[in-house]
């Protein structure tokens, strides 16, 4: 092997991809992409008002003074309580046309309607041109329920900040695994994992994809003629990995900066985060999780970079190719929706065993570990096994290659390509 | 430069599922000549040259290339354009033509220099930028046959290195191989296009269904074959030249005619027989041309050839 040729194919390879246009589009917007519904589901639960002035109409339940008090110091949006009325139900009747025409000349921007109410001691609507901001429909609705709390509890010797406490009763959660125990929600751990599942799916298919087209096209074009009388089909195929890896690595540390600028500071720019969602973007550097990642990602893109430069090179047309298609995206298609049953089951005996299996270990064990971590032992024995087939993958295509790459004609069936293998 | 020969195969057996796609070939091409490798479609020649350079294992026999018996250590003293040949569509041709110097060992930046020098000597220094795929056929054509000398080789294999290209250009070419064999590079030049061998070559190999057939000087090898064709120009009725006695085989142009005659005929003899069945205009006995040569020896087994050739090819694929 002469590493110089191999580096030189691994350049003009590793070039060829990073100037692709596609390879610009996906390295920049991924990570835009995948971040967009937090950023989205961010900017939706964000009370984007200005200011908003409230009005607080009391008809009889006497709270209205409370209720102004438990309206101060909202920090999520910045609320002004213009003032208080209080009205018998009659004169309320009276006065709604008024309110409801202040509010739409924009003198105020809605009302809080206090009623009394048998059960609930107080009955509270929110009448406003805009009703639809859940920040802000929270926000009131737990004040407000305090209120309604306090007065119901009083005199009844229970303490209302309990007692409200007590309504919010939470079930807690802690991931116990061997690098230590986590404390954590199920939602950062599905959010993540689903996250980086499909950045996986999609990279590797992706590299799989352009693997097989840039080999078809040094087929159909016969480059592939002019570059075999230079170098060994081996050294051909290690310096196409090579450079695929190069490509791979650096759209890697693209998105791992590109995550750290939107987690740093987009997110807390849009004021996005912890309360406004329940999402963790940070929760994705985790240095143990990216490690693995990373890992994976470089050992799944290797593995299926081979596999689809088996079979395209096979192949004379790209039609060729396309028919093959269907059977080569399975294995990686198979492993993502078994990612979802990782999520709901990552303990059981199944996760485990799937995760051994070489083509599915890129995306299941990386499940695995992020949702529940499994002992060590398991990681780096799928990590082995996987490691162990990729090469076993890549020696077996040096010896097809110098076959099947200067193939023409139609697509060999497969008892001779596993003739080709004995031969070779 | 020694004597000794460039290209040595001894007993050179290759097969494709037990088809014998080189049957035990001995070839041996002295440095600095331009050397003819001839044989018809299928005939061996491709697999023969992708085994001497060490892209295919020999099944039995051995290949020496520059004094070596492993052709991949010498591989970067060896140029080769072959018959089927493509460029990267996208890539910019001078990129394209420094990486095809790379991968034969020169270093990136001596690679790019050759490059931009190359293309300024085939015309084409103000495109270097330009992708590939905006090239004609013959501009990629001339920029290929730079990429399997821009090394400066020893020995240059070109398979069919005039296919496609117009006057200008396959002239253009001939100045281009002459000037390489002139720097001392030995030339193999495989082809079916018998008048460029005939221009060009100093020695030939004729290859037929893997079997060498014919070796040798290509003067040494017309005037072996001895003065037997008659050429004529004539004018006469269609079939006229059919059956005659004393002439082997007949290739009839319409105006004029070149008669190969059998061994034990007489010239006057035939000459009378045309006087009286056409208008002759002309003729004389010359030597037979290389064409004539080598239709004798495959031409008759045309329908056989093609049939191992198509069998060749279905092993292959």
């Amino acid at each position: 092997m002469n590493f110089q040729k191999v580096f030189t194919i691994a350049r003009r390879e590793y070039l060829a991809r990073v100037r692709n246009k596609w390879f610009v589009i996906m390295t920049l917007f991924l990570p835009v992409l995948m971040t967009s519904p937090v950023l989205i589901g961010g900017l939706i639960t964000r009370a984007d008002v200005d200011e908003l002035r409230l009005l607080i109409v009391d008809v009889g339940t006497g709270q209205a003074g409370a209720i102004q008090e438990a309206l101060e110091d909202i920090e999520s949006f910045s609320l002004t309580v213009v003032g208080t009325r209080s009205l018998t139900a009659s004169e309320f009747e009276g006065a709604q046309e008024g309110l409801r025409q202040s509010v739409l000349d924009e003198e105020i921007d809605g009302y809080l309607l206090i009623e009394p109410d048998e059960e609930l001691g107080i009955r509270g609507r929110y009448l406003a041109r805009e009703t639809g901001n859940l920040v802000i429909l929270g926000t009131l609705e737990n004040r407000v329920r305090s209120v309604a709390l306090e007065s119901y509890l009083e005199g009844s010797g229970l303490d209302p900040e309990r007692v409200n406490s007590l309504v919010r009763w939470d079930l807690e959660t802690t991931q116990i695994s061997a690098e230590g125990d986590e404390e954590g929600g199920f939602e950062r751990a599905y959010f993540s994992t689903f996250m980086l599942a499909m950045v996986l799916y999609i990279t590797v298919l992706m590299a799989g994809q352009q693997m097989g087209n840039s080999i078809i096209e040094e087929k159909s074009s016969r480059l592939i003629e002019l570059v075999l009388g230079a170098v060994t089909a081996t050294e051909f195929m290690s310096g196409k990995i090579l450079g695929v890896l190069g490509a791979a690595l650096t759209q890697l540390l693209a998105w791992i900066g590109l995550g750290l600028v939107i987690g740093l500071y987009a997110l807390p720019m849009l004021a996005i985060g912890g309360e406004a969602s329940d999402f963790d973007l940070l929760s994705f550097f985790d240095p143990g999780l990216i490690f693995y990642f990373a890992i994976l990602f470089l050992l799944g893109y290797v593995f299926y970079s081979v596999l689809f430069a088996v079979a395209a090179s096979t192949c004379s047309t790209s039609e060729d190719f396309q028919q093959i298609q269907f059977p080569l995206n399975m294995p990686v298609i198979l492993s993502l929706f078994f990612v979802f049953y990782v999520i709901t089951n990552p303990g059981s005996t199944m996760a485990r065993i799937v995760s051994f299996f070489p083509p599915a270990t890129p995306l299941v064990m990386l499940a695995r570990i992020n949702v529940l971590r499994p002992p060590l032992w398991e990681i780096w024995l799928s990590i082995l096994l996987l490691v162990l087939t990729t090469a076993a993958a890549v020696w077996l295509a040096a010896k097809l290659f110098r076959f099947t790459l200067l193939m023409t004609g139609k697509r060999p069936s497969i008892g001779t390509v596993i003739r080709l293998l004995r031969v070779a | 430069m020694t004597n000794d020969p460039v290209l040595r195969t001894r007993k050179l057996v290759k097969e494709f599922d037990g088809v014998r796609a080189v049957n035990e070939l001995d070839l041996e091409i002295s440095a600095g000549s331009i050397f003819g490798l001839l044989g018809p479609n299928g005939s061996g020649k491709t697999t023969t040259i992708r085994t001497c350079m060490g892209v295919y294992i020999p099944d039995s026999g051995s290949v020496t290339l520059l004094g070596s018996d492993d052709p991949l250590a010498v591989r970067d003293r060896v140029g080769y354009l072959p018959e089927e040949r493509g460029l990267y569509p996208k890539m910019q041709v001078v990129e394209q033509l420094a990486f095809l110097g790379a991968i034969r060992g020169l270093p990136q930046g001596e690679a790019t220099k050759r490059a931009r020098k190359w293309l300024d000597r085939l015309d084409l220094g103000d495109r270097g930028k330009s992708a590939t795929e905006e090239f004609s056929k013959g501009m990629q054509q001339k920029v290929q046959f730079a990429a399997s000398v821009i090394h400066e080789p020893e020995i240059v294999i070109l398979d069919e290195p005039f296919t496609g290209l117009d006057p200008v250009n396959t002239r253009l070419l001939k100045e281009l191989i002459l000037e390489q064999r002139n720097r001392g590079c030995t030339i193999i030049l495989s082809t079916h296009r018998m008048e460029q061998v005939e221009a060009m070559c100093e020695e030939i190999a004729l290859i037929h269904r893997g079997d060498l057939v014919l070796r040798g000087g290509v003067k040494e090898i017309r005037a072996e074959s001895g003065s037997n064709t008659l050429a004529i120009e004539y004018e006469g009725p269609p079939g006229a030249l059919d059956g005659l006695p004393g002439v082997a085989q007949v290739h009839d142009s319409g105006r004029s005619a070149r008669l190969q005659m059998a061994a034990d005929a007489e010239t006057q003899q035939i000459v009378r027989t045309l006087l009286d069945r056409v208008q002759l205009h002309a003729f004389s006995t010359e030597q037979p041309s290389i064409e004539e040569i080598f239709l004798e020896h495959v031409g008759h087994g045309a329908a056989a050839i093609s049939e191992t050739g198509e069998l060749v090819e279905e092993v292959q694929a």
